[in-house]
């Protein structure tokens, strides 16, 4: 090898060694950084009550429709620190589905979240106000039609909750049949 | 007297009319009761790739479940897209996790005496896919209440987590999600300057408003947060940026500048964090978290 190649040799192993102490210390340097998350609680709690956790209908012709009254409605309280929405969704019974109007086999279930003092008609439950299998969170306008909604709760205050049922207009069920209903706080 | 099928189904309807239909929500009003769930929400930042996060572990922080109930309950933990079932919203400027999976649990069911409390521990793990970093996601943890037989209502709490991952420049891959961002992070000296790069994956061409701050305008009642220990800039006019509008044609990047203009004196000591504001004509919104330091 003459003096040249030689040269030449000794500078690409040079050059490959630099890179590869630089890799190195860009790997590790990657490594170091990887174990440096920040972790911040932003809502200290999530926090939600019920006043009773029950609703008797009793029984009921086919095709009727209840809804709760003022001795019967349940107050949703937000304990929380921040303000929540809250959410509700249902759980079908086994011979049972829930519809946005009665039928055969098919329920109706709507709610509306109202100030202590509110109690809504029978009109005041419309369309945005039917309880689905999904969750959905309250607004001005779903499950609110008074000043007082379920919507931006604020904390430790609450809403009252009034839910109307329409039994099926036919059914060959006449067993107890229990739906549930899941009442859910979330962060707006 | 011969009835046909049809008849004989229109009487049974008939008669089952007639008949009281017996629907018993519950057999009797029960004593109400609450959930908590603590914390009710987290900013996970600067989160790496491929490795398993271990929340607990690293910094001793569970999620606890309180149980106000006066009846043993079963309460199942899942992590979910924001718009699945919770919350339908969430944080503008994040985007919904590609994959809820990424965040796990130790278990999935917890059962808790009346009136008691348990904790379940969080783990994260972000696929190793270059495209991953520079990412803020929003992502929702469900803790749902299962129902004894017989029981009317359930309880749930719907956390809001965000995550954002590892800040890096010069990934070599366009960055996940419709509007990308490259760094997500950066940090301006007394008077640094710094580029980032803008990634429209939006599908077509689109015009992208810029600014310093979090506009008044933003619908989610949650604002971003600071990066712990630092404090929000005293004047967003300390940041100088190119453009305040840019244009940026499909599948294309674009580049914008950021100058920090200090005073030489200023009146409160930081170190401050603001927010590169991007959003584009079709409402996709992201940020970019600007440190100073003097």
């Amino acid at each position: 090898m003459n003096r040249g190649k030689m040269k030449k040799t000794i500078s690409v192993i040079c050059l490959w060694a630099i890179g590869f102490i630089l890799s190195w210390v860009a790997g590790n340097a990657y490594a170091a950084s990887s174990g440096n998350v920040t972790v911040t609680v932003t809502i200290q709690n999530v926090s939600v009550s019920l006043s009773a956790t029950g609703w008797d209908i009793g029984t009921i012709d086919a095709g009727q429709t209840v809804q709760m009254s003022e001795t019967t409605d349940i107050t949703v309280t937000n304990n929380g620190n921040v303000s929540e929405s809250f959410t509700l969704m249902l759980t079908n019974p086994t011979n049972w589905t829930a519809g946005s109007a009665a039928g055969s086999d098919v329920y109706v279930m709507k709610g509306l979240f109202v100030g202590a003092s509110d109690a809504p008609a029978p009109p005041d439950f419309g369309t945005d106000d039917v309880i689905t299998t999904s969750s959905q969170t309250a607004s001005a306008t779903i499950w609110g039609a008074f000043s007082t909604t379920g919507n931006n709760v604020p904390a430790l205050s609450s809403a009252d909750l009034w839910l109307q049922f329409t039994a099926p207009t036919s059914t060959n069920v006449i067993t107890e049949q229990s739906i549930v209903i899941t009442v859910g706080a979330t962060v707006p | 007297m011969r009835i046909s099928s049809v008849c004989l189904q229109r009487l049974k309807d008939t008669l089952i009319g007639l008949f009281a239909v017996m629907l018993l929500l519950v057999p009797c009003a029960a004593e109400g009761g609450g959930l908590t769930v603590e914390p009710g929400g987290l900013l996970l930042q600067n989160v790496p790739l491929s490795t398993v996060y271990d929340l607990y572990k690293e910094t001793g922080i569970a999620i606890k479940i309180l149980n106000g109930l006066d009846r043993q309950v079963t309460y199942r933990i899942t992590a979910r897209k924001p718009s699945h079932r919770g919350s339908e919203k969430w944080m503008e400027g994040y985007q919904e996790i590609p994959d809820s999976s990424y965040l796990f649990f130790d278990r999935n069911n917890v059962v808790i005496e009346p009136q008691g409390a348990e904790e379940f521990k969080l783990f994260l793990k972000i696929p190793d896919d270059p495209r991953y970093y520079n990412q803020h996601w929003a992502v929702t943890v469900a803790v749902e209440g299962q129902p004894s037989p017989g029981e009317v209502f359930a309880l749930a709490a719907y956390l809001p987590f965000e995550i954002e991952t590892e800040s890096r420049n010069s990934v070599g891959e366009k960055p996940w999600g419709k509007l990308g961002i490259e760094p997500s992070s950066l940090t301006l000296n007394t008077a640094g300057k710094e580029k980032i790069r803008i990634y429209n994956n939006e599908g077509k061409k689109q015009k992208y408003q810029l600014g310093i701050g979090i506009p008044g305008k933003t619908i989610s009642m949650r604002q971003i947060g600071l990066t712990r220990g630092y404090r929000d800039i005293p004047d967003v006019k300390w940041i100088g940026i190119s453009h305040d509008e840019l244009a940026v044609k499909q599948d294309g990047v674009r580049e914008v500048s950021l100058t920090a203009r200090l005073p030489d004196k200023p009146a409160e000591a930081g170190p401050w964090e603001t927010f590169l504001w991007i959003e584009s004509d079709s409402g996709e919104k992201a940020f970019v978290r600007i440190d100073i330091e003097q």
